[in-house]
């Protein structure tokens, strides 16, 4: 399903600094990891990808370094800084109130129990 | 196998390693160091260099051209392309697969410029910004530049109303058998005649002085035109209609006054042109050649009186005197400033030679001649304090206003393009008549007429501001000198011509408006000149009639005075004294001290105008701030503040002063 352009400049940096809170990656890794664990509904091109890198590094959300990998190939892998994990902090805790009042219009299914996050 | 195996990861290997070294820059190895950007690959090379799809290098390619970033930027953007497609290889997926899932080229490059952008450094987003601001500056100074050029150009002056017949309404108003002009034509032109050459540069000299002889000549000789000149001084109304052009029956006479060495002109030289001037011209270009004309028929009359009193003629000198006044009468009868400070010019020789006369040849005036003359004196333009008139100014400045401006119908308009250019001319032309830099320097001032439009007053506004200065010299004109103290409209003026944005938003203001507080102060002098000569004639009925001089001037009112004038600097009454027996009517004068009846001591300059210095007005506060001054005073401050009081009657030249 494809998504919204405004909702999706909300959701992206958010999915984003969510995925690097786990650990670093790179950018291939991101769009992948993006599309996998959203089902597709997340899917953004490189050409969306790599600006959202480089605004959220210009933030100082994030930080690049170029390391070798593996295989000897050189790749910048992004991590996420102090500053990005207190932003994420306040950006779930705005996506999670707006899924509770999205649930109490009957716009989401409320959740049983509690409200539950996609696992990888 | 394994050798092979071997060799091939190790060429692999050195591969690799070179491929660093061409791509990753030694900044990311050395956190302070820098390597100028021209030693490091452009990513062009780096695109080439790396082990992609030609589809694949052409779209990166593509991609970074596009975002036209710093070259080290570029050279990121690439290799991070480069390196997210080698893992789309590596990870399976097709060269199509990825191309495709890739986006829109133009609007990858846009935002990775954008965001690339962000990063770049606090200087450089500083510069940037400011770049920005000067272009939006210049960008909205050019639209405002170009709204004022348009409402400036398109605008035109609405000539409407003819000031000219506001002007010669007075003359207009003249019966034609009461008209004086056209006999004081005749006789100038009798007088212009074949020995005007020799007399030309004589006019205005006296019994002493060098020439006389030769004027005495003239005069006896031209009796015919001086009686008409008396007879025309006569009239009701002199009747002189002004106008652009001189007319026919007038160039004759206008070509044949040779202008003599030395007289003071007043023709009225305005060769500033309106571009609106083809049906209705700007007033200030009025002919006003009656000025120069009568001024010197009243100096041929004053020159008369003298030679009469040498033949002891006293109907004569009366008769020049009572001419001379009523010349002065006439030339007022046009309301402009100029007219009426010739008209003060020629009262006050009247009064000179009347003064001097009287200290000298009393016995030429019998007591009816004396109390005529006080009267003449007395009621001249309407009796009172003499005051020049500010009308006509106003007038001239409607007309100016109306040559410049628009008019909207509500009494207000706005500046146009032909009105800055003649107030461009106008300023050339004050500023070259008083000595000072034009506010319009060069050419460069038309480039920005737009501008001087846009900041100039309005109409309504510009004559309201000038109304309000003529209020301010109207008051100040009614106020007795001893009244006043910093003129407040040379406040206001000087205020103005202090402030740029004032310049240029009243500026035709500041070359029309006249020199109000000088020809206030002129107006008081003058009516003190006329008091002391009144007393004067009353002191000497007294005399005869008496046998002795006064010992107060109390004694004269109320047969002889309705009152004792006052001394105008001080506001108590006009001094007098006896000194040797003889009477002196003296001011106290510039320094506002009574000294006794001290004159004016010249020491090795001489004589030269006498009263001159000691008569001029100074507001009290500067008067005091110069009697403060430490130590001697300098030439300079003796010239302002002479020890000496003005000396009224008998004149200081006079062979009567004790």
């Amino acid at each position: 399903m494809r998504i919204e352009r405004e909702l999706m400049r909300g959701a992206g940096p958010v999915a984003v600094l969510k995925l690097l809170e786990q650990r670093q990656m790179y950018g291939y890794e991101l769009v992948e990891a993006i599309e996998r664990r959203s089902a597709g509904v997340l899917a953004m091109g490189q050409s969306t990808l790599y600006p959202m890198l480089y605004n959220l590094e210009a933030k100082g959300l994030i930080r690049g370094r170029w390391r070798d990998a593996d295989n000897g190939r050189s790749r910048k892998y992004y991590a996420l800084t102090a500053r990005g994990k207190r932003r994420l902090a306040h950006d779930v805790r705005q996506w999670r109130e707006l899924s509770r009042a999205m649930a109490n219009l009957g716009i989401l299914p409320k959740p049983a129990g509690g409200p539950r996050e996609a696992t990888a | 196998m394994s050798g092979q195996r071997s060799v091939s990861h190790s060429a692999f290997s050195i591969g690799a390693r070179l491929w660093k070294i061409a791509t990753i820059p030694i900044d990311d190895y050395l956190p302070f160091g820098r390597i100028p950007g021209l030693l490091r690959p452009s990513y062009r090379v780096i695109v080439a260099a790396s082990r992609l799809p030609p589809e694949t290098k052409g779209l990166v390619r593509r991609v970074v051209q596009k975002t036209r970033l710093w070259r080290h930027e570029k050279r990121d953007v690439a290799r991070e392309l480069i390196a997210h497609f080698q893992d789309g290889l590596g990870s399976g997926r097709s060269t199509e697969e990825l191309i495709a899932s890739f986006g829109e080229v133009k609007q990858a490059a846009r935002m990775i410029r954008r965001a690339k952008k962000r990063v770049r450094p606090v200087v450089w987003q500083v510069w940037k910004r400011g770049w920005q601001t000067i272009g939006c500056t210049l960008l909205l100074a050019l639209v405002v530049y170009g709204v004022a050029a348009a409402r400036l150009l398109l605008a035109s002056p609405a000539v409407s109303h003819d000031y000219l017949a506001d002007l010669n309404a007075t003359a207009a108003a003249v019966p034609e058998a009461d008209r004086a002009w056209p006999i004081y034509r005749a006789a100038l032109m009798s007088l212009y005649g074949s020995d005007w050459e020799a007399a030309a540069p004589n006019v205005g000299v006296q019994p002493g002085d060098e020439g006389w002889k030769t004027m005495s000549v003239f005069l006896a000789s031209n009796q015919p035109a001086l009686a008409l000149l008396r007879e025309a001084s006569a009239k009701p109304g002199l009747g002189f209609i002004t106008g652009f052009a001189i007319a026919p029956e007038d160039q004759v006479l206008v070509r044949r006054g040779v202008r003599p060495t030395g007289e003071d002109t007043v023709e009225k030289q305005s060769p500033v042109t309106s571009p609106s001037e083809n049906d209705n011209p700007v007033l200030m270009r009025v002919q006003l050649f009656q000025l120069m004309h009568l001024r010197r028929a009243s100096l041929l009359c004053a020159s008369d009186a003298f030679r009469a009193a040498e033949e002891k003629d006293g109907k004569t000198v009366v008769a020049d005197l009572e001419a001379m006044i009523g010349m002065a009468e006439h030339v007022r009868e046009i309301p402009m400033m100029i007219d009426d400070l010739v008209s003060i010019s020629i009262l006050t020789r009247a009064m000179g030679a009347a003064g001097l006369l009287l200290a000298e040849h009393p016995e030429l005036f019998t007591d009816d001649d004396l109390t005529r003359l006080a009267h003449r004196f007395a009621s001249f333009s309407g009796g009172g304090s003499i005051r020049v008139h500010l009308t006509g100014e106003r007038i001239m400045f409607l007309d100016v206003l109306q040559h410049v401006y628009t008019d909207d119908g509500d009494g207000s308009g706005r500046i146009t393009g032909e009105g800055l250019e003649f107030l461009r001319l106008l300023d050339q032309q004050s500023a070259s008549f008083q000595a000072q830099a034009p506010l319009l320097v060069s050419s460069a001032e038309k480039a920005l007429a737009p501008v001087r439009g846009f900041l100039m007053a309005d109409r309504a506004e510009m004559l309201r501001e000038y109304d309000a200065l003529t209020a301010l010299a109207a008051a100040e004109t009614a106020t007795p000198l001893w009244q006043r103290g910093e003129s407040r409209i040379e406040v206001h003026l000087s205020r103005s011509d202090d402030s740029p944005l004032d310049r240029a938003r009243y500026q035709p203001l500041l070359r029309l408006i006249p020199v109000f507080r000088h020809v206030s102060v002129t107006g008081e002098l003058t009516t003190q000149m006329r008091d002391a000569l009144l007393t004067a004639i009353a002191l000497e009925l007294y005399r005869r009639r008496h046998g002795a001089w006064p010992q107060s001037l109390q004694s004269l009112a109320p047969e002889l005075l309705p009152t004792v004038p006052r001394d105008r600097f001080d506001g108590r009454p006009l001094k007098y004294r006896l000194i040797d027996g003889s009477p002196v009517l003296y001011s106290v004068g510039t320094d506002l001290d009574d000294d006794g009846g001290k004159p004016l001591d010249l020491g090795p300059r001489g004589r030269g105008r006498p009263g001159t210095y000691a008569a001029r007005w100074l507001p009290p506060q500067r008067v005091e701030q110069l009697k403060r001054t430490a130590g001697p005073m300098t030439s300079e401050d003796w010239q302002l503040l002479p020890d000496a009081d003005w000396i009224l009657w008998p004149p200081p030249d006079s062979r009567f002063h004790p």
